[in-house]
C-alpha cells in the first residue's frame, strides 16, 4: 500500500473515531410505551389502599419477565439486597375507579424501567408518566415518584411489608417470590 | 534596484505570527475548557456535599419524627447549625411556615389519630421564611431537590430547597392528604470555594501566559536558526548569483535545507562553468542555445558580412620572444580587435591564430563592418608591442549568402557560417596588404555612399576562375581619412 494512501487511511480512521465520540446518541425527550398489558400481574388489583396523590384510585399492576429474573442476594458480610436487572419495567394503571378500570380509561399510567445509564435515569430507574394511558410517555425528573419509592428499601406497609427491611431496589413488591 | 519586501508579508514575521496566533488560541481555549471544567467541578462537589448534608438530615428527621421525638430532630438541627456557624439550616412545612415552632402538626397528627398520643411541647425555636419563594415554591411543586445561588455583600452562598417527601411510613400520622410535608433548607457559604476559583483562574491565566511565551520563544529561536535564516541566506545567496557572483552557501546541517543548499552549489559550478564556456562560443551560439530549439546538426542561408583580419609581420615578431611575452602580445591585440568589433555589433566567429573571423547581420551591416576594420586599422597601428614598433593588420571583407548552421558531429557542433562568400573573405584578407582592407564588389556596393574606395585591378584567386573586382578602403566618406 503505498504511503499516500496509507496516510489516507490513517486520517480517515481518526475522524471517524472522534465522530463516533463526539456524536453520541442521544435518547429522544420522551419514552415509548411498550405494550404490557400481555405481561404477568405481580400482585391483584389494588383497592382500597390510599397513599399521597393516590387517594381513592384502583391501581392496576404489571411487570415484564426481565423483572422477575432478579433475586435476592447476600453479600460476604450477610447484608442481603437485590439489584433488578437492567431492562426490568414494571407498569402500574391508575383508575379514578372500578368502572374506570373496566373501561380501561386509566387516570394515568406510569411505568419503572431500570436503565442506569439514561440521562433521566434517579438511582437508576427511569420513571415515566402517561397521562390517561395513550401516547408517550413523559420523563418525570423530580423526586414525585423517587420520593416515596425509597421507602421501599425498608419495611414499608404494602404488599408484603419488606419485613427484613432489606434494599429493595426501590420496588415495593417482592418480585422474587412471583 | 529591487524594492525591499514590505514588513508585513515577509516570512520571518509571518510564521512567527502564525506560531503565535495558534498558541494563543490553541492553548488559550484549553486552558479556558480546562479552567472552566475544573471550577465547575469544584462547584458542582460543593453542591454534592450540601446535598448530600441534606439528604442525612432528611433521613435523621425520619427516623427521629416516626418514633415521635421531634425535639431530637429539632436539637439535630441545633447542633449542626454549631458545627457550622456560616452555614444555615431551616426546616419548613409545606406553606412555607418555620417548621418545630408552633403545636400546629402536633394537633393535627392527634386529630387524624384520633387520640391524643402526642403532647404538646414548648414552642422549639424561632424560624424565618424562606429566602427565596420561588426557590421554595418549586422544590414543593415540583417534589425535586432546588438549587440555588445567594449574593451577598463579601461572598456567595449555595442553597438547598429539598422536599420531605411524605413517605409511607409517614403517611400513618400525617395522612395521605400531601405528598410534601415540608423542605430542608441548608445553605453553606461559597467564599471557599470562590477563592480558590480565583486562584486557580490566576494560576491558569499565568500558566498561559509563561507557557505561550515560552514556547513562542523556543519555536521561534528554533524556526528562526533552521529554517528562516537559513532560507534568508540561500535567497541573498541566489541574488548575488544573479549578480554574477558565483558564491558557494556552507551547508550547515544534513536536513532538507542543507540539501538544497547543496544543490545550489552544485548549479553555481555548473552556472560558473557555463558563464566561463560563454567566453569561448560566439554570440550568435550563445543566443542559440538560449532558444528552446531542439540542437540539431544543419542550418540555412543567410545574408551576411564577413570580416577577416590577420595580424601582419607575427610570425616573425614571435619567433625571437617567449612564449609568455607573444601570448602577452597576441592577446592585447586580440583583445583590442574584439572590443572593436563587439563595438559595432560584430560577432567574433572563431580566433585561428593570429586571425579573427568576425560575422556581421542586420541593418548596415558592410558600414559597420567597414567602420570596425577602420578603427582595427587605426589602434592597431598605434598598438605598442613593446619593442617601439607597431604591428600591422590586413582585413578582407565580403558580402554575401552563407550556410549558417551548425555543423560537426552530434558530440561535438560548431555553430558557424560556412560557403564561398566566406571563403572570398579569406581571400581578400590573404591579398590585403600591411594597414589594408580590401573589400569586395558586394560589399563596395553596399558602403560606397560612405567611403571612400579605390577599385584594384581585377585579380584572380585560388579556387576561382573569374577574376574578382576589389577595391581597398582609404577611408569614410565624410572624414575623409585616407591612409
Amino acid at each position: 500500500m503505498s504511503k499516500k494512501r496509507c496516510s489516507v487511511l490513517i486520517c480517515c480512521a481518526c475522524l471517524a473515531l472522534c465522530a463516533s465520540c463526539v456524536k453520541k446518541e442521544t435518547p429522544a425527550e420522551t419514552y415509548a410505551v411498550p405494550d404490557y398489558r400481555g405481561w404477568k400481574q405481580p400482585v391483584p388489583i389494588v383497592s382500597g389502599i390510599d397513599f399521597p396523590e393516590h387517594v381513592g384510585t384502583v391501581r392496576r399492576i404489571y411487570a415484564n419477565d426481565t423483572a422477575y429474573e432478579s433475586r435476592t442476594e447476600t453479600d460476604a458480610a450477610g447484608y442481603r439486597y437485590r439489584i433488578m436487572k437492567p431492562g426490568s419495567v414494571v407498569v402500574k394503571e391508575t383508575y379514578s375507579s372500578l368502572e374506570d378500570l373496566e373501561n380501561n380509561t386509566p387516570r394515568f399510567v406510569t411505568i419503572m424501567e431500570k436503565s442506569p445509564s439514561h440521562p433521566h435515569a434517579q438511582n437508576g430507574w427511569l420513571f415515566v408518566r402517561q397521562l390517561k394511558g395513550v401516547g408517550p410517555g413523559e420523563y418525570v425528573d423530580g423526586r414525585y415518584c423517587s420520593g416515596c419509592h425509597e421507602a421501599a428499601n425498608e419495611s414499608h406497609p404494602y404488599f408484603d411489608g419488606n419485613p427484613d427491611d432489606i434494599f429493595r431496589d426501590y420496588i415495593f413488591i417482592n418480585m422474587d417470590s412471583q | 534596484m529591487k524594492s525591499k519586501i514590505p514588513f508585513h508579508k515577509r516570512i520571518v514575521f509571518r510564521i512567527p505570527l502564525i506560531i503565535i496566533l495558534v498558541l494563543v488560541t490553541g492553548l488559550g481555549v484549553m486552558s479556558f475548557y480546562f479552567s472552566k471544567a475544573q471550577i465547575d467541578t469544584l462547584y458542582f462537589a460543593h453542591e454534592q456535599a450540601v446535598s448530600d448534608e441534606a439528604e442525612i438530615l432528611f433521613r435523621s428527621i425520619k427516623a427521629n419524627m416516626l418514633a415521635g421525638e421531634a425535639k431530637i430532630a429539632v436539637d439535630l438541627m441545633k447542633e449542626l447549625r454549631k458545627g457550622n456557624a456560616s452555614s444555615e439550616i431551616h426546616i419548613f412545612d409545606a406553606a412555607g411556615n418555620p417548621a418545630f415552632t408552633t403545636n400546629d402538626t402536633l394537633y393535627e397528627v392527634n386529630t387524624y389519630l384520633n387520640e391524643e398520643r402526642f403532647a404538646p411541647k414548648d414552642m422549639f425555636e424561632l424560624g424565618q421564611r424562606p429566602n427565596n419563594a420561588p426557590l421554595f415554591f418549586d422544590a414543593v411543586t415540583n417534589v425535586r431537590d432546588v438549587f440555588g445561588y445567594v449574593k451577598t455583600e463579601n461572598a456567595q452562598s449555595v442553597e438547598i430547597y429539598k422536599p420531605l417527601v411524605n413517605q409511607p411510613k409517614c403517611n400513618e400520622c400525617h395522612g395521605v392528604d400531601t405528598l410534601v410535608r415540608g423542605v430542608i433548607y441548608i445553605s453553606h457559604p461559597m467564599e471557599d470555594v470562590e477563592k480558590r476559583s480565583a486562584r486557580m483562574m490566576h494560576i491558569s491565566v499565568a500558566l498561559f501566559v509563561l507557557m505561550v511565551t515560552f514556547l513562542t520563544t523556543v519555536i521561534i529561536i528554533f524556526l528562526r536558526r533552521t529554517v528562516l535564516h537559513r532560507i534568508v541566506r540561500i535567497g541573498s545567496t541566489v541574488e548575488q548569483i544573479g549578480q554574477g557572483n558565483f558564491i558557494k552557501m556552507v551547508p550547515r546541517r544534513n536536513d532538507e535545507i542543507g540539501r538544497l543548499a547543496e544543490e545550489i552549489n552544485k548549479m553555481v559550478d555548473g552556472l560558473k562553468e557555463r558563464f566561463r564556456l560563454s567566453k569561448f562560443v560566439s554570440r550568435s551560439t550563445l543566443e542559440y542555445i538560449k532558444t528552446d530549439e531542439d540542437i540539431r546538426l544543419g542550418g540555412g542561408r543567410e545574408c551576411v558580412v564577413v570580416m577577416f583580419t590577420d595580424i601582419r609581420g607575427f610570425t616573425s615578431y614571435a619567433e625571437s620572444r617567449s612564449p609568455e611575452e607573444v601570448l602577452g602580445a597576441l592577446n592585447r591585440v586580440m583583445n583590442l580587435q574584439v572590443e572593436i568589433i563587439n563595438q559595432y555589433d560584430g560577432d567574433i566567429d572563431k580566433f585561428v591564430g593570429d586571425e579573427i573571423m568576425a560575422i556581421f547581420t542586420g541593418e548596415n551591416m558592410a558600414v559597420r563592418a567597414v567602420r570596425a576594420a577602420l578603427e582595427i586599422r587605426r589602434k592597431v597601428r598605434n598598438f605598442d608591442r613593446g619593442d617601439g614598433q607597431a604591428f600591422a593588420v590586413g582585413v578582407g571583407i565580403n558580402a554575401g549568402e552563407v550556410i549558417l548552421g551548425n555543423m560537426g558531429g552530434h558530440e561535438r557542433i560548431d555553430r558557424t557560417i560556412i560557403g564561398d562568400t566566406v571563403n572570398l573573405g579569406a581571400r581578400l584578407c590573404s591579398v590585403a596588404g600591411k594597414n589594408t582592407i580590401v573589400i569586395s564588389a558586394n560589399v563596395y556596393e553596399r558602403v560606397k555612399e560612405r567611403t571612400v574606395c579605390e577599385a584594384q585591378e581585377p585579380f584572380f584567386v585560388k579556387g576561382k576562375k573569374d577574376p574578382i573586382t576589389a577595391y581597398i578602403v582609404k577611408g569614410l566618406e565624410n572624414e575623409q581619412k585616407t591612409l
